[in-house]
């Protein structure tokens, strides 16, 4: 293509285009950019706000569903401590209703979830958070 | 803008025509040449506009974009890097999990058949009926099912809307740029004059191309300016640069929202590693709740041992050691109840009384 031909053909491109239009368009693109950026800073302080709530709720709950599970375990491990020292007893005794009905409780507390009270105490809290709670005592 | 100016002149001119029959006015023939000077003044301006403010602003707004997409690069790696290393740490977690519910199973099955068969045993001995129970070993599996973690916070169609935008970008960048380049020409062409002092508008095929390239460089060689090499220098330029500018703006908007988008897939990893980190701690408490029942089953087992062994010790009569035996019926009923409690939920692979918890809270 020769040299001619291009600037024809730039030139017949051009008829058609406004250089005014073009400075409009090309400050139109400025003008997304600096709106973008702005929104763009906005938009990431807003993520880091909302991760931190979203940590600072799971770190809190962790914690207190940790400590509810720990003081479980130790409560059910002295009850279950007791009750086999009060077996020990029934069977040096040969007192038999008493020896069955220790091994009964025994079971039962074996069967009964240490997790039932966590979902409980996660209740309580949740409560202690809704303002419009009425609570009956 | 040659229009404008040929609208001037044709204005002009129709008042000089309606001046009166008496005179024509010939100084208002003026107003052509400052018409002239006016256009080639505004489309220097355009120019000069566009290239010494707008285009250093998209160079800046291009190179915040670049930083931006390096920027957000490093913050996906560094993310998926923490993903992987959490996941890695659920799994060992699992894995010890599984070990510790494997050892409970195996405690279980020798408290059944060593413990338990030793009492059967002696009732054999006894001449006892026995229908030694089956011991229904747990097919114990601990599932993971880690919840599905985002793999990107990108959604496809928002990709396809960045591209398409940038696209649209470039095809206005380069529109635009061959319209600034056109009227260049076009205007050198109306009002120039080439190097031999003929008006181009006057000349035609080659001799106005090379003319009107070398009017950009302030005319030719021989008389002093940059000939048609720098003119043709001069045009690339004008022609560039609303491209660049364009470029710029859209590689910044780009750079910006990539940055926003890692950002959030960022936040999205930490709190998906907060979870996981949370199921880990829970999973070894919970795994309390298996020395526990290990620790009856333990207890219970040690007492069923002793029972036998003083059964075991006696000249059996039912009417003299009733009491012996119904206690150890009791240790024997209790243990079988231990046993058979299912630790594991086989839908979730989770400790069973933890599953609906974890399934609410964490999943």
């Amino acid at each position: 293509m020769s040299r001619n031909s291009i600037v024809k053909s730039v030139t017949a491109v051009g008829n058609r285009i406004d250089p005014l239009q073009l400075l409009e368009t090309v400050i139109g693109y400025g003008h997304e950019w600096m709106v973008a950026e702005q929104r763009g800073r906005v938009e990431r302080k807003r993520i880091d706000s909302w991760r931190e709530l979203q940590l600072d709720r799971i770190r809190r709950q962790q914690e207190m569903l940790l400590k509810a599970l720990e003081l479980t375990f130790d409560e059910r491990r002295g009850n279950f401590g007791r009750m086999f020292d009060a077996l020990d007893a029934a069977i040096a005794e040969g007192d038999i209703s008493q020896a069955a009905s220790i091994l009964e409780s025994i079971t039962d507390l074996a069967k009964t979830s240490p997790f039932e009270g966590l979902q409980n105490l996660e209740l309580v809290i949740d409560d202690l958070k809704q303002p419009e709670k009425v609570w009956d005592v | 803008m040659g229009e404008l100016i040929g609208l001037a002149v044709s204005t002009v001119g129709a008042a000089a025509e309606s001046g009166g029959g008496g005179g024509f006015d010939w100084w208002l023939l003026l107003w052509i040449p400052l018409g002239i000077l006016g256009g080639l003044l505004l489309i220097a301006l355009l120019v000069a506009g566009v290239i010494l403010i707008l285009v250093p602003a998209g160079i800046v707004a291009g190179g915040r974009g670049i930083f931006g997409w390096a920027v957000s690069g490093r913050i996906r790696k560094r993310a998926k890097r923490r993903l992987e290393e959490t996941s890695s740490q659920y799994e060992s977690a699992c894995e010890s999990a599984q070990k510790r519910i494997d050892a409970y199973n195996l405690q279980k099955i020798e408290v059944v058949t060593t413990t338990i068969g030793r009492f059967a045993d002696w009732m054999v001995r006894n001449k006892l009926n026995v229908n030694r129970l089956a011991h229904d070993a747990e097919d114990v599996v601990l599932i993971d099912a880690i919840q599905d973690l985002p793999q990107s916070a990108m959604s496809s169609e928002e990709i396809a809307g960045v591209v398409l935008k940038a696209g649209a970008g470039v095809i206005a960048a380069g529109m635009a740029a061959a319209g600034t380049q056109a009227a260049a020409i076009a205007a050198v062409t109306a009002f120039g004059t080439a190097s031999t002092g003929t008006a181009i508008s006057s000349l035609s095929g080659a001799a106005a191309t090379n003319a009107t390239m070398a009017w950009f460089a302030g005319g030719s060689i021989a008389a002093g300016g940059g000939g048609m090499a720098a003119g043709g220098v001069v045009l690339v330029v004008i022609t560039a640069a609303p491209a660049v500018a364009i470029l710029g703006f859209t590689a910044g908007i780009l750079g910006s929202k990539a940055r926003t988008k890692s950002k959030q897939f960022e936040a999205d990893v930490e709190i998906a590693c907060a979870r996981i980190k949370t199921l880990i701690d829970l999973r070894e408490a919970g795994m309390r709740r298996i020395d526990e029942l290990s620790t009856v089953l333990n207890g219970l087992a040690k007492r069923l041992d002793s029972a036998t062994d003083r059964l075991e010790s006696l000249e059996f009569d039912a009417d003299l050691h009733g009491d012996d035996f119904r206690q150890t019926m009791l240790l024997v009923r209790a243990i079988r109840e231990v046993t058979t409690l299912h630790v594991i939920d086989p839908t979730t692979g989770e400790l069973t009384e933890m599953s609906a918890m974890l399934m609410s809270r964490y999943r």
